[in-house]
């Protein structure tokens, strides 16, 4: 699953945790409830046009302010698999990765609107969009085995299981 | 772990000799095989002692065109001027390097200017950079991008009952390397069931996997060990559970903290991803004032810079006044540059870190040292001729002022020592200002060596006497939390002069209470009067 495909909806920058999901949703299990708390508060269409994506598009500076897997696990509930940002929060960037969420530091935001299709690999670096080809930072072979598997732990044990 | 002892197939062995070439490190890799089973197992599969050659040829040609001179290339790798060539002819590299041929050429064509042409073959690396490329097994790397890299020694002091728990969960049955672990019970408090319970599964499982370099609580601070024994060698990558892992850059190490699900996945596989962090060259010159210490130099540096501006970054320290400073001095700086909230901080290599490690470790290590004129990130200039003693607080790091503007204020507890102040040095410092004199009445000194050995080295040196006739309360080695015990002994409306700077992380808990931070000689001098002080008419 090097390769993620799919629909994707734009958001603008300095998105926060507690904007993503709100902390009093912590001791949320449940994903089909944590999905519909997302980005609540936001206003501008969200949570709705959420609904049939999986790989947001952002600005600068995602995730601020992550001290918990909360926001991480929200978006995953809400079936986002892949973020495209700029920069992100050092904390946002590990939790999320550790738990098989691919973000991507690329600044793609001004050149694509909701709704389109977009392509992109992590071993290569590409990300296909509107008949162009943007490169960035590509994953190692182990980071990618991580989103493959959906997480650390997960990849961990089925790299030591095969051994 | 009970070493491999099952023989490895020949490709196995072939991609081992690829990665670490000599059949010590191949045995220490797989866990402690030794040497001549290793070779006993090369020769069953034919494999010859060196397969790769001990240099290869992209490292030969890179040293060739960064330098283009035999002599300094040697110096690199440390061989000879005439090694270096034979190396070098061996793989066929004669000419001379591009950038030596357009500086001929300049010569012959003045007024073109053809320093634009000139493309480093080598990019400028920081040391970080540089660490973790050595640990990637890689050439170079960017800024930004994603490794995985094999750490040279892990530190395990936090979180024990989550950390086994996950290992097991994972379901191998032995650690990826018990040599390159270090578990040291501090961190936690022990004072509650549960913890208690942690900590005994943490001894059976150093018991289990056979993990020499195992120290329980009463030995001392984990990261104080693991420098006055020798584990933490200079150019070494290493991880830890704790923020204050940042301290092992003292001896020129990249030091991370990484939190527990992650350490129980490198326990069990001996690899990480990092982003290579920037860094930011922090340069102190100048010589230290009377009654400045390494705390003040520090607290300085917040000030300037705040609580967030090196996050995610490495911090190295550069200067005169950082080249004179001794191992414990070093260690306090990189431990009080973790409130500024870097990935890693660390210390320039000197002599006075290869004496450090003289007769500490056997070992032979590589110092790494960040090519000349690389680029920072920033680069920040201080210079504290000029510098007074400081003080942060109450109850939070960033709010500094010097000494002075608080003189006067009432203290009822001061606690000295644990691993942020506590080595033998600091305690020097104090022991020299309280000589001769009473702690005031009003006021309770509690001091802490960070570590067994600094207690006994001090208790040779007679600075526990002098400490003790003095009034002060010294307790044998402890942690952390035991200093976080002590606050339960202050009242709402109490002021207390600490110089560990975790008892003022967690002091928003103590309502009521005022915690301030300063360096030992401020804290010693103001024991003496129960009111803080400016130490400078103290110092001898």
């Amino acid at each position: 699953m090097n390769d993620i495909k799919g629909t994707l909806v734009t958001i603008n920058k300095d998105i926060t945790a507690d904007m993503i999901c709100s902390p009093e949703y912590q001791t949320e299990s449940d994903p089909v409830q944590l999905a519909g708390h997302v980005f609540e508060n936001i206003g501008n269409g969200f949570p709705k046009r959420l609904a049939d994506a999986s790989i947001l598009v952002a600005g600068s500076g995602f995730g601020h302010d992550a001290v918990s897997d909360l926001p991480v696990r929200a978006l995953q509930a809400a079936g986002i698999k892949c973020i495209i940002a700029s920069d992100y929060d050092r904390g946002f960037f590990r939790i999320g990765i550790n738990n098989g969420l691919a973000l991507i530091e690329a600044d793609i935001l001004e050149k694509v609107s909701d709704g389109d299709t977009i392509s992109l690999s992590l071993s290569r670096g590409k990300i296909a969009c509107n008949e162009e080809e943007i490169s960035f930072a590509s994953y190692p072979e182990q980071v990618c085995s991580i989103i493959e598997n959906g997480g650390l732990l997960q990849a961990v044990k089925a790299q030591l299981g095969k051994v | 772990m009970s070493p491999r002892r099952k023989m490895p197939t020949k490709a196995e062995l072939l991609q081992l000799q690829k990665l670490y070439r000599t059949d010590e490190n191949i045995g220490e890799r797989l866990g402690g095989v030794p040497a001549y089973l290793v070779a006993y197992w090369r020769r069953k599969k034919n494999v010859p002692k060196h397969s790769q050659p001990k240099f290869s040829e992209s490292e030969i040609r890179n040293l060739w065109e960064r330098f283009g001179d035999d002599d300094r290339c040697g110096l690199e790798l440390g061989i000879s001027k005439a090694a270096f060539y034979n190396w070098r002819r061996r793989y066929g590299i004669r000419e001379k390097p591009a950038f030596l041929k357009l500086e001929q050429l300049e010569l012959n064509l003045p007024g073109m200017d053809l320093r634009n042409h000139i493309v480093p073959l080598y990019g400028k690396q920081t040391t970080t950079q540089k660490i973790l490329a050595q640990s990637a097994g890689l050439d170079k790397v960017k800024v930004g991008e994603l490794v995985v890299v094999e750490p040279n020694v892990v530190i395990v002091n936090k979180d024990f009952g989550k950390i086994i728990r996950t290992f097991k969960e994972i379901g191998v049955e032995y650690v990826w390397n018990p040599a390159r672990i270090i578990i040291s019970l501090d961190g936690n408090s022990g004072s509650t069931g549960e913890d208690s319970t942690d900590y005994k599964l943490a001894r059976e499982f150093a018991r289990r996997q056979k993990i020499d370099n195992f120290y329980d609580f009463h030995k001392g601070t984990s990261h104080q060990l693991a420098i006055e024994n020798g584990h933490i060698l200079p150019g070494q990558l290493v991880l830890g559970t704790d923020r204050y892992a940042v301290s092992l850059g003292a001896l020129g190490a990249f030091a991370v903290s990484i939190d527990a699900t992650e350490m129980a996945t490198v326990l069990a596989s001996g690899r990480i991803w990092l982003k290579v962090p920037s860094s930011i060259r922090i340069d102190i010159s100048g010589r230290r004032p009377r009654g400045v210490y390494t705390g003040d130099i520090v607290l300085a540096v917040i000030k300037q810079l705040g609580t967030t501006r090196a996050e995610y970054r490495t911090i190295e320290y550069y200067g005169r006044a950082v080249a004179s400073m001794s191992m414990s001095e070093r260690t306090t700086l990189c431990y009080l540059s973790a409130e500024m909230g870097p990935k890693a901080a660390m210390c320039s290599f000197e002599a006075i870190t290869r004496r450090y490690l003289t007769g500490r470790t056997n070992t032979s290590y590589k110092p790494v040292i960040a090519d000349k004129d690389t680029v920072f990130d920033e680069v920040y200039q201080f210079n504290i001729d000029r510098l007074t003693p400081q003080i942060a607080g109450p109850n939070v790091i960033n709010t500094i002022k010097p000494v002075r503007e608080l003189e006067g204020l009432s203290i009822q507890q001061i606690i000295i020592g644990t691993c942020s102040n506590g080595r033998f040095d600091d305690l020097r410092v104090v022991a020299n200002i309280l000589k001769g004199n009473k702690v005031d009445s009003q006021c309770r000194l509690i001091v802490m060596p960070a570590s067994h050995k600094v207690y006994l080295e001090a208790l040779k040196k007679g600075l526990i006497r002098i400490l003790a006739e003095a009034g002060a309360m010294v307790i044998s080695s402890t942690n952390m939390s035991i200093a976080g015990e002590f606050q339960r002994t202050l009242a709402p409306g109490e002021r207390c002069l600490t110089t560990s700077v975790s008892a003022i992380a967690n002091s928003e808990k103590n309502n009521g209470t005022e915690i301030y931070f300063c360096s030992p000689a401020t804290a010693a001098a103001s024991a003496l009067n129960g009111r803080i002080t400016n130490p400078e008419p103290y110092v001898k």
